[in-house]
């Protein structure tokens, strides 16, 4: 299996009906319409609740748990730096000064609004990734095409996803066959951009190649046959776990419409 | 619209994907200030139709997703639309090949969708990232905010000064790639004669 972000463990997050943890991360999400910055002590809720998923996946194990950790942080840290910078100095309804440094000076309203988008992005982003760090993409697919993915559609997911490691070697390999020609990728920007096509063009050419074979091999396979498929993925699914998703569902929407009220 | 999605169609979208996301790290190897990374995008909308470039952009952007993370993931939106407008300049036959006259016409096409990427990415930018990603165009960002923009119109700003100059290359390295092409191999693809002379 290629690298993706799915990493093996045990568990109740492992077992469980990849709907159900989608749905998890969707409620994480339809919290994030709350506007946690009007009331500053609020901005604690989001990190609240990422912390609570950290504390979810360190009950996997040690594995999930810091590549869901090192993954958040740094997919986040750098968006978060960027925001503080950005915006902490250049807000456009930025007035309160609270720090200056040198002919620099950080406002008020414009840290708000960072932590504001902060928060959501480090919430929204926790709860994606444990789905994502603890569902194989196969498992995924296949509860996609459990609520109505057609199985042509679980196929192109699925045929990328194996693809990706062959072409990514090809790439390396033609780019080593054109250094060997004499190609330079390296020096002024001019002679850089000159690489582009000899680099393009025999990567895009050879693996267009495959494509006719690849398609008379999915057409003697029955591939567009319309009649249904069996899967060799069994996912399980039960009625707690169905209750679970509408309640989680309800519960999140009921909480961010009395926010938005309340805000 | 279904001819769209024949077999073949069908078989060349997981190969375009992959293109997307490995023409992205060729791009960093190369120090390139691009991203290059809708070539398999504009390709699939040229050779069978906008459906499917759409559909091409936006399965990209969630594969990739699940080998970096989410954050990618909202732009779907962004590269369906990529994807979409590739199928429709091919298909008025902005991409055929011929004299310089038409290379034009497929820089034109480029400029276009670059523009339209741009709109369609700034809210999402501005709404779900304030804007910034963490990389070094953020400056511009803070640029334009400095020089009384709102967040939207400074994220707006910065995806002007990238977006068009990155599709427009990208779409001359398609109708390259459609060059390139056996005649017989581009015949066969559901918008293939819109593509040839």
């Amino acid at each position: 299996m290629p690298p993706t972000l799915f990493v093996p463990g045990e568990g109740l997050l492992y077992r469980w009906h990849p709907l159900t943890k989608i749905t998890l991360a969707v409620a994480a999400l339809v919290l994030t319409l709350v506007p946690w910055g009007r009331r500053p002590a609020w901005l604690a809720i989001p990190l609240a609740i990422t912390v609570g998923f950290g504390l979810m996946m360190a009950a996997h194990g040690r594995g999930p748990a810091l590549a869901w950790a090192k993954r958040l942080l740094w997919l986040v840290a750098p968006v978060f730096l960027s925001l503080i910078l950005v915006h902490g100095l250049f807000y456009p309804g930025g007035r309160t000064p609270v720090w200056q440094v040198g002919p620099l000076t950080f406002t008020q309203e414009g840290l708000l609004f960072a932590a504001t988008v902060g928060g959501r992005l480090l919430l929204a982003v926790g709860a994606f990734m444990v789905v994502l760090t603890t569902t194989h993409p196969a498992d995924l697919t296949t509860a996609l095409v459990n609520i109505g993915l057609s199985p042509e559609g679980a196929y192109l997911i699925l045929a990328a996803i194996h693809l990706l490691p062959r072409m990514q070697a090809r790439a390396q390999a033609i780019v080593a066959a054109q250094h060997a020609r004499g190609l330079r990728t390296d020096g002024p920007p001019w002679q850089r951009a000159r690489a582009l096509l000899p680099l393009t063009i025999p990567l895009v050419l050879g693996a267009i190649q495959d494509v006719e074979e690849r398609a008379m091999a999915l057409e003697a396979r029955a591939f567009r046959s319309s009649r249904p498929k069996t899967s060799l993925r069994v996912l399980r699914d039960s009625p707690a776990q169905r209750a679970f998703r509408r309640g989680l569902l309800l519960l999140s929407g009921a909480v961010t419409l009395l926010a938005r009220l309340t805000a | 619209m279904i001819r769209q999605f024949n077999t073949l169609t069908l078989a060349l979208i997981p190969v375009a994907v992959v293109i997307n996301i490995v023409m992205g790290q060729i791009i960093v190897v190369l120090k390139l200030p691009l991203y290059l990374d809708s070539i398999g995008t504009v390709l699939v909308g040229a050779l069978a139709g906008p459906l499917a470039g759409g559909l091409t952009g936006a399965l990209a952007n969630i594969v990739w997703g699940l080998f970096t993370g989410p954050t990618i993931i909202p732009f779907a939106i962004t590269a369906f639309v990529i994807g979409v407008l590739a199928g429709q300049f091919a298909r008025a036959g902005w991409l055929r090949p011929s004299p310089t006259s038409v290379i034009v016409k497929a820089m034109f096409a480029g400029l276009i969708t670059g523009i339209v990427a741009a709109v369609v990415s700034a809210p999402i930018a501005a709404l779900l990232f304030g804007g910034v990603t963490g990389a070094g165009t953020d400056a511009l960002v803070a640029f334009f905010q400095s020089m009384g923009a709102n967040v939207i119109q400074a994220t707006l700003g910065q995806g002007l000064v990238s977006d068009p100059l990155d599709k427009t290359i990208t779409f001359i390295v398609v109708w390259l790639i459609l060059r390139a092409m056996p005649r017989r191999q581009v015949a066969r693809f559901p918008q293939g004669d819109h593509v040839l002379e």
